[in-house]
């Protein structure tokens, strides 16, 4: 083989492992990206039964209900809008009511959230990003000495 | 007063840092003597006074000093000793600290042993590898500044985020930073070549020690977040492709590239452009890594703060040295005289297809960590990708990497024998194929291709055996004489085989724990009694139970296998005083079949306990396996002839008894 | 100023060390390491001569690459003699590095004296509590008496001496908790239940809350001609929503009050009395504790209240209220807190807020039927509905 020719076996290489590369991204893009919506959102562009998401509020106060096992029902809210979700397992140490979470998962026919993953962030202060963001959109104010939602309107 | 010392020994820093940057450089361009050997003390100096400023902001944490806004801000006087030394770098400030001592302390390290470097080269390093201590110097002065005192101080401190109150935890960041910073080396000789304009085989062989030690640290770094991840976040996993996980994985896939065809470069002085390309981006995604991780733009338990400037200011750092970089590369690769020619089918060969997928399946990493930044700054819908992403991505990229592993050390330079290769490969091969066939016999769960991944994992571990055999010539020769020649063997030999073996390991283990784990969710009520893979688990009830800075409630599990007593698994929730926060401490009794692994969850109304029960298959291979490549760097790295410094006249004590 | 002599060392040392190479001889050197260069080379040779020896190379192969590597060798020979520029010693530039090296410490002295602090002297904790008392500062002898109530946590006394001081540092939390222990350790005295009183009022941003009136109706009976029990738990009373009583004893406090509870007690009344007369809106007047005048109180804070605009002690106000409700977020098992909440937002004017507290509160007491009656009877008593 000429040099040229082994440069050519190489480059060709590199630019098929590089083409199979682009086709897995593509395809695992299209199928395992998960989008965040707030109960606000949902109110505003609804999501088909059975479509993944991850949905980012606050638990509402007073929505806990454990029942049976290790099964809880709580209530995502951005203070506007409310979603009713259902989880299965153990719930993170932050987990509170009034506390920022994210749960992923899909809706039900009863248009109840059946979330099989919950987070919430190991920091006192912590509120995920993206709720945070989504609540300052709708002028809910956060931080410290945050203020509550009806004395943004006064 | 000594903290004081300190903030000076800071300033004086910055500026040996500038002069440090500025005239050996000029020197190696007019080809000085005396202007290029002031990089060697200039370094040294630089060190030591970033190392007085540490050691005082330390200083400053183990007498819990208040008076230092840095010190109230992130500890506390009730805090055990380890972890008010740790305290350190568990906060922003004090962290970038250590990023910018360990980065002069490798500045220092090439002054020392690089003494028959060739005086332009080793004063353009130097300068180059001063630059970024300037740079880094004062993003802390200007942004994030730990000298700072408060006057009067505080009664007592803020405290440390508990979860970070970990023994592993206390020494994963200086050996990530250790890893991340050991790359600026190779950045440094890269771009000292370039400017140069001269590069040759004798280059690779400085660069090669520095970054294999900066790939070690960052190996093991690696490993010790997820072993932490592991048994604190009480989530019983040990890899969650977090963007901050993905920020230290690149430069390592990246790191490893470049360890590999440095190698070619040394041996044949081939692929020169390509590996000078490798070295400054391997430094430039170390830095990118310290971007994403400081400018808050993810938040994690890593983020400590959350402050645009900073961003920015990292952003501009980044910006600065990897443009810079390019663009010099940019005009002066051409310049690079192309060297030895190979068959596609020889170690080389084999090397280049190692760089290929390892670079490409770094950017994978990097498309997915990094496209919802990108889609949310556009169109500011607010997306994640999760781990079937890279499950998807890299899996595959992965698989030709593993089959073609064990094929390299068998391959000549230049010109290799596939088949020959393969027939020595011929028993590690049965033997997967072997286990393979008996895993679809005998599983009937888990995913159809696990037990593919199993024998690919064991094909790499026999493979690396058989070379160190073939090496040694057992079989051939007699034993004793085949172990003589296997003792005699090169380090940089044994150590190549053990860190493929060390790959092995860790793809049974993770391919063992993906596919086989076992999970039970459940509440239990004292007195009840769980079945999880063999194990009898009998929840004996919670007690409450105090340490020095927090009070938990403890569950007590009785283990028993057969009837026989195992272990008894404590698992406790946590809540430590200052900050007022909960943590969960997962009870692992840790085996070779795999982790028994339970985590105490909240009490229910009806009573009882929510309790959480893996059990994680070959889980310890994962961290075993890492830990084996850490050795393996070791053991290279003592080889007399990769040793930091380069050739020697002994050189007949390394290559040992030929004959 | 030893200080300043450890820079002037530290200093010293750097420029000693830095300048050494540029007074140095200008030596011919350069020969020395390009030879090692050459090593290089040599000593792979010498690898592909074991390599071949151990039967790892053949013959032919071993051949080939020795040839390569000689080839290099010559190159690299060749570009050397070309690469042989004699050294220009840059004299100019020499001198001007070395009056730079002379100057760092100067720039260093003057860029930290911009940002450091030499006049603060190292406070280790250690050293802080054994700092005579009468240099310590308020917050030595605070970390001082919180490392010894950490030993003996049982020492009354301690707590006694700590709690007014963090009443004054405005940390009610903990002020709260000493005044409790102190009381537990040492028994009840007026000037403790006074101070846990003020200092779980002012936790709670005014509310009188089930302990303090506890503490106050100690109090009362303590000191019955004392003035301060008695207005709080006519404010009580005015919570509670009992107007009518709160405002008979609004009354008969006011005659023969002095400044400062004058004031407090003149405009309590009016708004009491407004809001019993119907007149609407009811004046966002909440019982406040921080215009409230407290024997010993938090002088920074009173005259911080007192400076706001109206607007201003409006929003402060809201944010006490907010900071009720924040705490029942975080710990909801409050009965009285919730029916506080609820009428304070009802006081306000914020209705719906009200209603949904009120909701929340029905949510955290479900199946507890003696806390929902009492939660459906306050909501029948400020007319929110069932």
């Amino acid at each position: 083989m000429t040099r040229k020719q082994r440069r050519g076996v190489l480059i060709g290489v590199g630019v098929g492992v590089l083409m199979l590369a682009v086709g897995l991204v593509l395809f695992a893009l299209r199928d395992s990206i998960v989008f965040f919506h707030t109960p606000s959102d949902l109110a505003e562009k609804p999501i088909a039964v059975g479509q993944r998401f991850r949905l980012g509020g606050l638990v509402a106060d007073g929505s806990v209900k454990r029942g049976q096992g290790t099964k809880v029902d709580f209530v995502v809210t951005d203070t506007l809008k409310t979603v009713p979700v259902e989880y299965e397992g153990v719930l993170p140490d932050l987990f509170k009511e009034g506390q920022g979470v994210v749960a992923e998962g899909k809706f039900n026919d009863g248009g109840v959230f059946i979330a099989d993953s919950v987070l919430a962030k190991h920091d006192e202060n912590y509120m995920p990003p993206e709720v945070a963001k989504a609540l300052e959109a709708k002028g809910v104010k956060l931080g410290k000495g945050a203020v509550h939602p009806g004395e943004a309107t006064q | 007063m000594i903290i004081e010392l300190g903030h000076f020994a800071l300033v004086l820093a910055l500026l040996v840092a500038i002069f440090q940057m500025v005239v050996p450089a000029y020197g190696a361009h007019v080809r000085d003597p005396r202007m290029m050997a002031v990089a060697e003390p200039a370094a040294m100096c630089q060190f030591g006074l970033l190392l007085v400023s540490f050691l005082a902001l330390m200083q400053a944490y183990v007498t819990s000093d208040f008076s230092v806004a840095n010190v109230a801000a992130n500890s506390h006087s009730t805090k055990p000793l380890l972890y008010r030394i740790s305290g350190v770098w568990g906060n922003h400030e004090g962290s970038m600290v250590l990023w910018v001592l360990i980065l002069a302390l490798f500045g220092a390290a090439v002054a020392a042993f690089g003494r028959n470097l060739p005086a332009t080269l080793k004063a353009n390093v130097l300068a180059v590898q001063s630059s970024i201590a300037v740079a880094f110097i004062l993003f802390i002065l200007l942004t994030s500044n730990p000298f700072l005192r408060i006057d009067p101080a505080p009664a007592d401190g803020n405290g440390l985020n508990p979860i970070l109150q970990d023994p592993a935890l206390a020494f994963h960041p200086p050996f990530l930073y250790a890893g991340y910073v050991g790359f600026s080396i190779a950045y440094s000789f890269a771009v000292a070549a370039l400017l140069d304009g001269r590069i040759d085989a004798a280059w690779a062989r400085w660069v090669r020690p520095w970054t294999l030690a900066a790939w070690m640290c960052l190996t093991i770094g690696i490993a010790m977040g997820s072993w932490w991840a592991y048994y604190e976040l009480g989530w019983g996993g040990w890899w969650f492709w977090d963007p901050v996980e993905n920020a230290s994985f690149m430069p390592w896939l990246a790191g490893t590239a470049l360890l590999h065809s440095a190698l070619v470069m040394e041996k044949r002085d081939a692929l020169k452009v390509w590996t000078v390309l490798l070295a400054i981006l391997t430094f430039s995604l170390s830095l990118m890594g310290t971007f994403l991780v400081r400018s808050g733009i993810l938040t994690s338990v890593h983020a400590f703060a959350v402050d645009p400037k900073r961003g920015v200011f990292v952003l501009a750092i980044m910006t600065l040295f990897t443009g810079g970089a390019l663009a010099l590369f940019a005009l002066r690769a051409r310049d690079l005289r192309q060297g030895g020619i190979f068959a596609p089918i020889s170690r080389e060969g084999s090397l280049v297809l190692n760089n290929i997928l390892l670079t490409v399946a770094c950017a994978t990493v990097f498309v997915g960590t990094l496209y919802p930044l990108v889609l949310e700054s556009l169109t500011g819908d607010k997306i994640s990708v999760g781990p079937p992403y890279f499950d998807w991505t890299f899996g595959p990229l992965m698989v030709p990497l593993l089959i073609v592993l064990p094929f390299g050390p068998f391959l000549a330079w230049k010109r290799g024998d596939a088949y020959a290769a393969a027939q020595r490969l011929a028993f590690a091969a049965v033997l997967a194929l072997v286990l393979m066939a008996m895993g679809w016999a005998f599983i009937h769960r888990g995913p159809a291709l696990a037990p593919f991944g199993l024998a690919l994992g064991v094909f790499v571990m026999a493979g690396s055996i058989s070379d160190l055999a073939w090496r040694a010539r057992f079989g051939s020769v007699p034993f004793a004489e085949a172990w003589r020649r296997l003792v005699g063997l090169p380090r940089s030999a044994i150590g190549t085989a053990l860190a493929h073996f060390g790959v092995g390991m860790l793809v049974i283990g993770v391919v063992a724990t993906s596919a086989y784990r076992e999970e039970r969710i459940l509440v239990m009520k004292p007195g009840e009694e769980v079945r999880v893979a063999g194990y009898n688990l009998t929840f004996r009830g919670v007690a409450p139970a105090s340490g020095p800075n927090y009070r938990e409630e403890v569950g007590v599990f009785d283990v028993t296998r057969g009837g026989a007593p195992v272990a008894r698994l404590e698992p406790s929730r946590r809540t430590y005083d200052m900050p007022p926060m909960p943590t969960t401490e997962s009870g692992i009794h840790p085996g070779w079949r795999g982790d028994l692994y339970v985590v105490l969850g909240d009490a229910q109304t009806a009573g009882g306990y929510a309790v959480r029960i893996y059990f994680n298959p070959f889980v310890r291979f994962i961290w075993l396996g890492a830990l084996v490549m850490f050795i393996a760097g070791g053991i290279s790295l003592s080889d007399r002839r990769l040793r930091v410094g380069a050739p020697g006249r002994a050189r007949r004590i390394a290559v040992a008894p030929a004959e | 100023m030893a200080l300043f002599f450890l820079f002037a060392v530290l200093a010293a040392a750097v420029v000693w060390a830095v300048t050494r190479p540029l007074m140095a001889p200008t030596s011919v050197s350069g020969e020395q390491p390009e030879d090692n260069e050459i090593a290089v080379y040599r000593d792979q040779l010498a690898e592909i001569e074991t390599e071949r020896a151990d039967g790892l190379l053949g013959g032919a192969e071993a051949e080939g690459a020795r040839i390569e590597l000689a080839r290099r060798l010559i190159r690299r020979a060749e570009s050397q003699q070309l690469s042989q520029r004699t050294p220009a010693s840059e004299k100019r530039f020499s001198k001007l590095a070395l009056y730079a090296a002379a100057s760092l410490p100067v720039i260093a002295v003057a860029v930290y004296l911009a940002i450091g602090s030499p006049l603060i002297p190292s406070q280790p904790y250690a050293a802080r509590l054994d700092t005579p008392l009468e240099q310590a500062t308020a917050s030595d002898l605070v970390a001082r008496v919180e490392a010894h109530l950490r030993q003996h946590p049982e020492d009354g006394r301690g707590w006694d001496v700590l709690a007014p001081v963090y009443m004054r540092m405005g940390d009610f939390t903990q002020a709260a908790d000493s005044f409790q222990r102190a009381i537990r350790l040492l028994g009840e005295s007026p000037k403790r239940l006074a101070g846990f009183a003020r200092a779980s009022i002012m936790l709670q941003n005014g509310v009188v809350t089930e302990p303090a009136r506890k503490a106050y109706e100690k109090l009362r009976t303590l000191e019955p001609q004392s003035i301060e029990p008695q207005v709080w738990l006519a404010i009580a009373r005015e919570q509670d929503g009992d107007l009518k009583g709160a405002e008979a004893e609004y009354q008969r406090l006011l005659q023969g009050a002095e400044e400062p509870w004058k004031g407090l007690l003149t405009a309590r009344l009016g708004a009491v009395t407004a809001q019993l007369s119907g007149k609407a809106p009811p004046q966002p007047q909440p019982p406040a504790a921080a215009e409230a005048p407290m024997s010993e109180p938090s002088p920074d804070a009173k005259a911080a209240v007192g400076a706001m605009s109206p607007d201003d002690q409006q929003k402060f106000i809201g944010q006490m209220v907010d900071g009720l409700a924040a705490r029942l977020k975080q710990n909801g098992d409050d009965l009285d807190g919730w029916k506080r909440l609820v009428r304070s937002y009802v006081v306000l004017g914020r209705r719906d807020e009200a209603l949904a507290a009120l909701t929340s509160a029905r949510g955290q007491f479900a199946g507890n039927e003696s806390s929902l009656a009492q939660l459906n009877e306050l909501a029948q008593s400020l007319g929110l509905g069932s």
